[in-house]
């Protein structure tokens, strides 16, 4: 049987660049998340693409493109490993929909092309739960049901259908509310423990297990946020107020090569953290908590304030479990794909930590090729400085006095030798990792720990923002009376560095007013983007409950929901068929509502108005087979063709007459 | 004219392969929402199965307030096509687009023998009427066949689901037996006339008598006189109960010969056991003696 195909030959360069379109604002925002080399094979395929459009080339034949297909899935396999996760999905998927532009010659390909670009969108807010994801993906749906509209569009109407459709798919969208309310908040919630199975290693940025001085250079240059923190309690005042405790601890790094320092994995490593409640020991170390949400781009990295002591999901359903490293460090079984939240406990001061001997000797251990000169040098610093804090004072002030700068952008290193004794430049990687090595170089446990330091208060909504570029690097060295004892020697040389420089945000006032003013709008966007991005996050069973205000009610089961849900969505389907209903019955006018009562009346005398039958014709057939009532019969059919086709409304005076003389028929 | 419809009109509606596609597509993001405890993927599955909730009843609502008037098959020979004219209404106050209606019509006297007639309607405006023609190729069975129903369906206006609708309709239409046969039209009787009005060539079947042997002599060519108050050539076909081995082909060579008649402008005449025709040239006389024949009880 014949099917109208509106996908013809000749609305093709018409529907193409519609499609084209699509194709552009669904993979835009993941071109820089996915590797180099896809972005510039597809960025080559989509020139070709806009060249078959504008029919200057020819597209490629199918065998070549189904070739091309299976060499992309090969490749992307080979750098993944799998082909299920977002990570290797996404570019998979990208390069499929560029390549499946090149084919779009009937409706089905269309439809295949429509489709993957629905993924293509759906995957993008795996990784971002953000405002602008929102509105990239219902701006997204509404292109796609809108391609969708005019390829099914009358093929001599096309071009009026593009005209339309986005205004009649956004009515649509607005009709279907009802709905999708219902089904957002009644929908229970459920999770699943398959995460696992489709999330990809990847290696984040200066965040992995070995660091070498310069890595971090990519990082501190970029603007975005890293994590959101907030305090439950009115705590935050205080905290900020003791600014220099903002040091968020990612990687504990012992182990050096003489230059890089790495992470040295041991049997406890994998061991899920124990979630305890925390005992208050005196009234001057309190417990404290803080709730932090990580964006998903640092692998299983967790990042945590120094003296905490317990860590858990703030969502009960989360599967990935946390699992406490040595040294106080957090991680997740396996990477973090999209944001995640997590409550942390605190002590004001931390616990001393005792040593034993063999663990005192790993945190001292030294490469045999250490340095001569380097060891020399600590040693002489050093030399008649019994303790381990002078011994500290003397190097950082060896920092302080020779020579070196801060600076973000230094040439390359390959030894500690070249930094304390050519260069002298360097950021925190280069003073942090030198400093350990010197301490160690003298006998003094010393390790390097990699993560972030100080933040900005947001004032919309009381929390820290902490960015990329906050990332920093530390050494916390041990002293038998002490513990761990937190040394920064980057604040020595870059003061300005190692600050909440952010906080003092209003200082942008007494300089710039449009600057402070840009500012507070990107905090105030940054407030509610968290606030939204964290009810997001969070909205789970639990949640559900409270809207539906069953509270903590543990009789509430998951099916009573679901039925709530049911009865929601048949009520709006009901409530939007009607409306639909009435638009599309066409509008009586009152003249033709008069003549409807008067054909109802004549129908009390078997005679029945044909639906192709002019009232004229009605009328003379009337008066034959009712002669005795012929005269009112025209009188009142000529009324009507007055008023409905000499475009008169009828007045109330004549309405009433007309239903009096109708009433008298 | 009666009201052709009931009040009740239900309009069914099936997701077609693309609407599956689509369904699986929401079960995928509910899948992906539901393992990475995303409540943006939940909210963009919801989105689309809400849209696809008002896609069906968009659905349905492009195939409501339409009805068709009148549908008109002409008459024609068994294997040959023919043309459809169709008049659809469209009462409601929003433009139909994307159509297909398809008219099943079955034979009174063996329903399992069956025509389809499909029309595609790309758009039907507003408060319209409009009538769409279509080529039918008849099937071999001569007879009377009626309408069954009519179907009338869409996928618009997002080509996810196909919702179908059922009108009943009375009409019918006549196959005529198949225009075939391997004899020559008889000679028709000329009934001569007064006056001599000219003369025209000569096509074989014109009776010889007519023949001016003057002219011949002359010009060394046939031409038949014509007399201007003298009827056409008559010819009267008959059909007699088991007079022929196979009366099929027989109804068919009769078709063909009163076919002929017919287009030469002759006056013919039907007659069986039960039916007389009378004489007649036009095309309701045709009409009536075709029909006779192709309802002809074998």
């Amino acid at each position: 049987m014949a099917r109208i195909n509106p996908f013809s030959a000749q609305n093709q360069y018409q529907l193409r660049p519609m499609l084209f379109t699509i194709f552009l604002t669904t993979t835009l925002p993941h071109v820089f998340e996915i590797p180099t080399w896809v972005t510039i094979v597809m960025t080559c395929i989509t020139v070709w693409s806009f060249f078959v459009i504008r029919q200057i080339t020819r597209p490629a034949p199918p065998w070549l493109l189904g070739l091309t297909s299976l060499v992309f899935t090969v490749t992307v396999y080979a750098q993944f490993r799998t082909l299920l996760g977002p990570d290797s999905a996404t570019p998979l998927l990208l390069l499929l929909a560029a390549l499946k532009m090149q084919e779009i010659r009937k409706l089905r390909d269309a439809i295949i092309f429509l489709f993957i670009c629905t993924l293509i969108v759906m995957y993008y807010l795996l990784y971002s739960q953000t405002l602008l994801a929102t509105v990239y993906m219902i701006a997204n749906l509404i292109l796609i049901a809108t391609a969708f509209m005019v390829i099914h569009s009358p093929p001599d109407k096309v071009k009026e259908v593009i005209r339309s459709s986005p205004r009649l798919v956004t009515k649509d969208l607005l009709l279907s509310l009802p709905l999708f309310l219902a089904f957002f908040f009644l929908f229970p919630r459920f999770s699943t423990p398959w995460g696992r199975y489709f999330s990809e290693p990847k290696g984040s940025v200066g965040f992995s297990d070995f660091v070498r001085p310069g890595d971090f250079a990519k990082l501190v240059e970029s603007d975005d946020p890293a994590f959101r923190v907030s305090f439950p309690e009115n705590i935050q005042t205080r905290m900020v107020a003791r600014a220099n405790q903002f040091y968020w601890r990612g990687v504990s790094l012992d182990q050096t090569d003489g230059w890089g320092w790495g992470h040295h994995p041991t049997k406890d490593d994998n061991l899920p953290v124990a979630v305890e409640p925390l005992q208050t020991h005196s009234p001057t170390n309190r417990i404290f908590q803080y709730y932090l949400t990580l964006e998903p781009k640092y692998d299983r990295q967790m990042f945590t304030l120094e003296s905490t002591r317990s860590l858990d999901w703030v969502r009960p359903d989360q599967h990935n479990p946390i699992l406490k490293l040595k040294d106080n460090v957090y991680k997740t079984a396996w990477p973090n794909i999209a944001r995640v939240q997590y409550v942390g406990q605190a002590l004001e001061i931390g616990q001393r930590e005792i040593l034993d001997k063999n663990q005192k000797q790993i945190f001292t251990r030294l490469p045999p090729a250490f340095s001569e000169k380097a060891r020399e040098l600590a040693k002489t610093l050093t030399k008649n400085q019994a303790s381990v804090g002078e011994k500290v004072q003397k190097i950082l002030s060896y920092y302080a006095t020779m020579g070196f700068r801060y600076s973000l952008s230094t040439p390359e290193m390959p030894n500690i030798d070249s930094f304390l004794f050519e260069q002298k430049v360097g950021f925190c990687e280069h003073f942090a990792a030198s400093f350990a090595l010197l301490m160690r170089s003298v006998g003094v446990p010393a390790r390097m720990i990699v993560g972030f330091q100080g933040g900005e208060m947001n004032d919309f909504a009381n929390y820290i923002l902490v960015r990329d570029k906050d990332a920093h690097t530390w050494d916390e060295v041990y002293d038998d009376k002490l513990g761990w004892i937190r040394v920064d020697p980057t604040s020595v040389i870059g003061r300005t560095r190692v600050s909440l420089g952010r906080l003092e945000a209003k200082t942008y006032a007494e300089h710039n007013l449009l600057a402070y003013a840009y500012h507070s709008g990107q905090m105030l966007f940054d407030s509610v983007n968290s606030r939204y991005t964290s009810y997001m996050m969070n909205y789970d069973f639990d949640q559900q409950r409270k809207v539906l205000g069953f509270g903590e009610n543990p009789s509430f089961k998951r099916y009573q929901i679901f039925f709530l849900l049911l009865l929601a969505v048949a009520a709006s389907v009901f409530l939007i068929n009607l409306r639909l209903k009435s638009a599309t019955r066409a509008k009586v006018t009152p003249a033709r509502n008069l003549y409807d009562q008067l054909l109802l009346k004549l129908k009390t005398y078997d005679l029945v108005c044909d639906s192709t039958e002019g009232p004229a014709d009605f009328a003379e057939r009337a008066a034959v087979k009712l002669p005795e009532k012929s005269e009112m019969i025209y009188d009142l059919v000529g009324q009507y063709i007055l008023w409905e086709y000499k475009a008169n409304l009828p007045t109330s005076k004549e309405s009433a007459q007309f239903i009096k003389k109708l009433r008298a028929l | 004219m009666k009201k052709l419809f009931g009040k009740r009109q239900r309009i069914y509606i099936f997701p077609n392969l693309y609407g599956f596609i689509g369904f699986a597509m929401f079960l995928i993001m509910l899948a992906a929402g539901a393992t990475y405890q995303n409540n943006l993927v939940f909210m963009m599955a919801f989105l689309c199965i809400s849209l696809g909730l008002v896609v069906i009843l968009q659905t349905a609502r492009n195939l409501r307030d339409l009805e068709p008037l009148a549908l008109y098959v002409e008459s024609y020979f068994a294997n040959e096509s023919t043309r459809a004219v169709l008049s659809l209404t469209n009462k409601s106050a929003d433009p139909k687009i994307n159509l297909e209606i398809l008219a099943e019509f079955s034979a009174e006297h063996n329903p399992a023998t069956k025509l389809v007639c499909l029309f595609d309607v790309s758009s039907l405006e507003k408060l319209s009427t409009n009538s769409f023609n279509t080529d039918v190729m008849l099937p071999s069975g001569r007879g009377r066949y009626l309408l069954r129903r009519i179907r009338m369906s869409s996928t618009a206006p997002y080509g996810l689901f196909r919702a179908w609708i059922y009108k009943d309709l009375k009409t019918d239409f006549i196959v005529y037996p198949a225009a075939i046969g391997q004899r020559d039209l008889p000679q028709a009787q000329t009934a001569l006339g007064d006056d001599f009005s000219g003369h025209k060539p000569y096509t074989p079947g014109d009776p010889m008598g007519r023949i001016d042997w003057k002219v011949y002599s002359r010009r060394k060519e046939y031409f038949i006189k014509q007399f201007q108050d003298g009827s056409n050539p008559r010819l009267n076909f008959f059909l007699k109960d088991a007079a022929v081995e196979n009366p099929e082909s027989h109804l068919s060579q009769l078709t063909l010969w009163i076919n002929e008649a017919h287009t030469k402008q002759y006056d013919f005449s039907l007659e069986t056991k039960s039916f007389n025709s009378g004489f007649g040239c036009d095309k309701a006389h045709l009409h009536r003696c075709l029909t006779e024949l192709a309802l002809w009880p074998v």
